[in-house]
């Protein structure tokens, strides 16, 4: 079963950087996971000054804007796409993620599977 | 047909268990469960009970749920994986005992991921056997809400599919907690109804035990299940005692301890004991040794306080809450006094999770009634009685409150603190320490009349309820006030005749936080006041001696 590991940072330092957890954290972790043979794709986010919104009115008028930025703390900075027999296994990937400390959290919601797809 | 039920309410959980873990899916593994349980009901009576019951239902519920799968290809394909993985396990041998798996339905139905709120619901829907009327009447909640609920749960259990399994040994220390906590949770609407017509509610409380009972045989060697097992048992035991005829509340002092369910503690000492061996003891097992001690105690004053205290303080090292705070502060008041434990009380005052809780603010009600402090213990009462949950509760704090109110109590101050003998006592004892106080004694020059002890014991024998022993006999209320006037400003000296009489106190051994209270209210009142009139001309002839009662100056009577 799929599970999306959506990571969203907690407290930034000055740098904009993860409070709590090193570079080499993260590397040490990627390195597990995909060693597993779990990881079904995974992304790091750009910067989110670089986000733009796309929205697409009734009558068909695009409005492109700046942003969104985050109006709270947590700001989504990557994601895993796993696929593991249970949601106990996703949950200890998700507690094992250096994302899920300092202030941070990984949400896990399971991919929809559809019958005959 | 009321024994067939009972019988099969232990077993549907058992069948529920493994058909869930065969399948992934709590709502077929219900829908099944009943359907071989209702065959059973017809087939049995006529075909007689097979040799096997269980393997029957097992069989019978599996073979309907294969059925009900080829008929639905949709909801198979959901269920895919899992029927491989029902194929791959070798079919069960029918002729052997069924497994009990309903260890794993406990830790899937408590599971972390549900709503705190949904866990309760679903173990006593699943392994309790309770239809969701009565699970919803079990959380005072409409039947409609309680069942979306339940299918909510149930569907994050299949489409997040959480496990049934129990956690290995690594995980269990983090995920067992959350097992006992469901189970208490239950047992402690069951024990106080958060609302509702009842203080108790003991169908709540026995399902709780009964769930303990099933987790405590089938887990065991953890002690901390052994321990909840314990403290519910020695907690209901006191059911029959807590409550009065009417439904009214009747406090752990106050209790009949003769009602006490006697067998039901000896089975949770013992099962104490066992909790508390070998290992570091856990929350629930403390909690149940403390339960233990107060049923072990011949009554409320005889209580082992500091034993009490000293569990108390080993329990807020586990379990750093405020409400472990607020029993320990109640055991200290018992054990070192009411003044130690308000303020430990006061400590807490300001905690988030206490400002709201019923039973703090009762307590500390009665602690305020007890020191004497009734304006504080109405108001406090009263805050109690808007917390209240249950209907019994807010009319207790009512009761108290009236109480309060009609304050007159049958004593007169004089009389409690002993009488003509007690006033001469505490004359003598004031007179003395007023004459070696260098300041103090300057008021008693030029000198006064030799009989000056006799004097105001007689005077304060008439001002605090005692009989009319001073007017007409050494003089009246002006003579004393005309005495007492015209010396100019000394409220430095007021303030020390007044720390001579709380001293005073101290040496007759008048210990009472409650008639000190008032004796010093009286004392201060009265120095500060009628004995402080700076000109002699404004005291007129008529005046009666100014009367004092436990809540303060009286009016004058009528005569």
């Amino acid at each position: 079963m799929k599970y999306l590991l959506l990571i969203n940072a907690g407290e930034l330092d000055p740098e904009n950087a993860p409070v709590g957890c090193e570079p080499e954290d993260w590397m040490r972790f990627d390195k597990e996971i995909t060693e597993s043979g779990v990881v079904v794709a995974s992304e790091s986010l750009a910067d989110l000054v670089t986000a733009t919104r796309v929205q697409v009115a009734n009558d068909g008028k695009r409005t492109v804007t700046d942003g969104p930025f985050a109006e709270t703390r947590e700001v989504l900075g990557g994601i895993y796409v796993i696929d593991v027999p249970d949601l106990d296994v996703a949950l200890d990937w998700a507690a094992k993620c250096p994302g899920s400390r300092g202030g941070g959290s990984v949400v896990v919601r399971p991919v929809a599977e559809f019958p005959g797809a | 047909m009321d024994q067939v039920e009972a019988v099969f309410r232990e077993e549907r959980g058992r069948l529920l268990a493994a058909l869930a873990r065969r399948f992934g899916d709590l709502d077929l593994a219900e829908e099944v469960t009943s359907e071989a349980i209702e065959a059973a009901l017809v087939r049995w009576p006529v075909d007689g009970v097979p040799p096997n019951p269980g393997g029957w239902l097992m069989t019978t519920a599996r073979r309907k749920a294969v059925d009900r799968l080829r008929r639905d290809q949709v909801y198979a394909a959901k269920l895919a994986v899992l029927q491989v993985d029902m194929d791959r396990e070798a079919p069960q041998s029918t002729g052997d005992e069924l497994p009990d798996e309903r260890l794993q339905l406990f830790f899937t139905c408590a599971h972390p991921a549900l709503a705190a709120e949904d866990r309760g619901a679903l173990t006593l829907r699943c392994l309790a056997g309770l239809t969701t009327p009565e699970v919803a009447r079990a959380f005072l909640v409409p039947a409609a809400t309680m069942a979306k609920r339940i299918v909510r749960a149930k569907k994050k259990i299949r489409e997040a599919r959480i496990p049934f399994r129990v956690p290995g040994p690594d995980e269990l220390p983090e995920r067992l907690p959350g097992v006992l906590q469901v189970i208490y949770s239950v047992f402690t609407e069951g024990y106080a109804a958060s609302s509702g017509p009842y203080l108790q509610r003991l169908d709540l409380a026995e399902e709780a035990i009964r769930l303990a009972r099933i987790l405590h045989r089938l887990l065991p060697a953890e002690h901390e299940v052994t321990g909840l097992l314990a403290l519910m048992l020695l907690i209901h035991a006191r059911r029959d005692a807590r409550t009065g005829p009417d439904g009214s509340v009747i406090l752990l002092e106050d209790q009949d301890r003769r009602r006490w369910d006697h067998s039901m503690i000896e089975e949770g000492r013992e099962l104490v004991v066992t909790a508390l061996t070998g290992g570091p003891a856990g929350p629930y097992s403390v909690q149940a040794a403390i339960a233990a001690l107060h049923d072990e105690a011949v009554d409320f004053t005889g209580t082992d306080w500091p034993q009490i205290v000293a569990l108390y303080d080993v329990l807020l090292e586990l379990d750093p809450s405020p409400v472990v705070a607020l029993n320990r502060a109640a055991a200290v008041a018992m054990r070192d006094g009411f003044e130690a434990g308000l303020a430990l009380f006061d400590e807490l005052a300001d905690e988030p999770r206490l400002r709201d809780y019923h039973p703090f603010a009762l307590a500390r009600a009665d602690l305020l009634h007890r020191l004497g402090r009734l304006p504080e213990a109405t108001a406090a009462y009263e805050r109690a009685l808007t917390l209240a949950g249950s209907e019994p509760e807010r009319a207790h704090a009512r009761d108290r409150l009236a109480s309060m109110q009609q304050t007159e109590p049958m004593e007169t101050v004089y009389e409690a603190a002993g009488g003509s003998e007690g006033m001469l006592a505490l004359a003598r004892a004031w007179h003395e320490r007023v004459m070696a106080d260098e300041i103090v004694s300057h008021a008693f020059h030029p000198p006064i009349e030799p009989d000056h002890v006799e004097r105001l014991a007689a005077y304060w024998t008439e001002a605090l309820g005692g009989p009319q022993a001073y007017t007409g006999v050494y003089g009246d209320e002006a003579s004393v006030e005309r005495r007492h006037s015209g010396n100019g400003e000394h409220d430095e000296m007021n303030r020390l005749a007044i720390a001579c009489f709380d001293q005073a106190m101290t040496d007759i051994d008048l210990t009472d936080p409650r008639l000190r209270q008032v004796l010093h209210d009286y004392f201060a009142w009265a120095t500060f006041t009628p004995m402080y009139q700076h000109n002699d001309e404004v005291i007129p002839d008529d005046l009666a001696i100014p009367r004092w009662s436990w809540d303060g100056i009286q009016e004058a009577a009528e005569s």
